[in-house]
């Protein structure tokens, strides 16, 4: 879910980032990240692009199905997320470069395929960067992006937000609801278009997700984020408080092995 | 960390789209366009206009 344009000031230190992957990529974006190289049918000899590509999970998929012919590039705007994803990334042929997604640093129709995954909500200029996805990729070439839906549409997240809001803050808040900040199907769906691509289709994907606790979910979440720190100071009553809120709200998705909710993507396709 | 041959041959300028020249022991990439000079950063490529310097 890494971002290529800081509109939001939603960017993550080094120490995040590692704590990205190890929370965020296990619990949903590993899995979401091979459905999407699935869904795009991306194949050896196939040259991929992951744009905003974070820790770089959908290009290590992708890397597994592009070998040994094709190539994977991965971009992304943040010098840590890159720094773990290159260490995640040990022995795979992935080419990592910082850059931003509405100037991307590749000629025009380059890639086969273009990925990504949990960036669109976080750019600054979306046509831009629509419009350099589709610059890169050749003529019949494929597109593949996902974003979370609305808070409205998300039973595990809008109690940790709502939570955050009443015992943090609102630029907490704020920052925990960005990823569902731009979820609207229509108004993606006629961005992708505007950029000229076609065969555009949305579909709903939602997965399961599950945490040990409310509080590892907390945990987990913020220490994933820009809030690590922030968390890391508040007083043992406010973290209790904030706890027991969530808790409280989670409690229809709780069971004897932790909580279970699910997660509502929408995964946009379409071809150049 | 030397930087992968492959992706030079790939990256252009994020400007102009000229191609660019590794200055490896000045750790940037030259673009033969704009002459904009990119940093090299632990063996990535900052392609970022705000990072990039003009060439004297």
């Amino acid at each position: 879910m890494a971002q290529t344009t800081a509109a939001h000031g939603w960017q993550l230190e080094q120490d995040s980032a590692t704590a990205y992957e190890r929370f965020l990529v296990p619990l949903l974006f590993d899995t979401s990240a091979r459905d999407l190289v699935d869904r795009l049918q991306v194949r050896p000899s196939d040259r991929v692009l992951d744009v905003a590509c974070g820790t770089g999970v959908v290009a290590r998929h992708a890397a597994e199905r592009v070998e040994p012919d094709g190539e994977v590039v991965a971009v992304d705007l943040n010098p840590g997320m890159l720094a773990a994803a290159q260490e995640a990334a040990a022995n795979r042929a992935i080419r990592w470069e910082e850059a931003s997604a509405d100037a991307l640093a590749l000629e025009d129709g380059h890639v086969d395929v273009v990925c990504c995954q949990q960036g669109l909500q976080f750019f600054g200029d979306r046509p831009a960067a629509l419009a350099e996805m589709h610059r890169v990729t050749t003529a019949g070439g494929r597109l593949g992006l996902s974003v979370c839906r609305p808070l409205d549409h998300q039973p595990g997240y809008r109690p940790l937000v709502d939570g955050l809001r009443r015992h943090v803050g609102h630029a907490a808040a704020e920052g925990m609801a960005s990823p569902f900040s731009f979820g609207d199907r229509d108004e993606i769906v006629a961005l992708v278009r505007a950029a000229g691509f076609r065969d555009v289709e949305a579909r709903i994907v939602i997965w399961p997700l599950r945490v040990s606790s409310p509080a590892a979910f907390l945990r987990g979440e913020t220490a994933s984020s820009p809030l690590g720190g922030v968390i890391a100071d508040l007083d043992a009553e406010v973290i209790d408080a904030l706890i027991a809120d969530i808790s409280e709200g989670l409690a229809p998705h709780t069971d004897d092995a932790g909580v279970s909710f699910p997660i509502e993507t929408l995964v946009v396709t379409a071809r150049r | 960390m030397a930087l992968d041959e492959r992706l030079m041959e790939i990256l252009v300028c994020p400007t102009c789209r000229s191609s660019l020249d590794h200055k490896e022991r000045r750790h940037v990439l030259v673009c033969a366009g704009c002459g904009l000079q990119f940093p090299v950063r632990d063996g990535i490529p900052v392609m970022l206009v705000d990072e990039a310097k003009p060439s004297r």
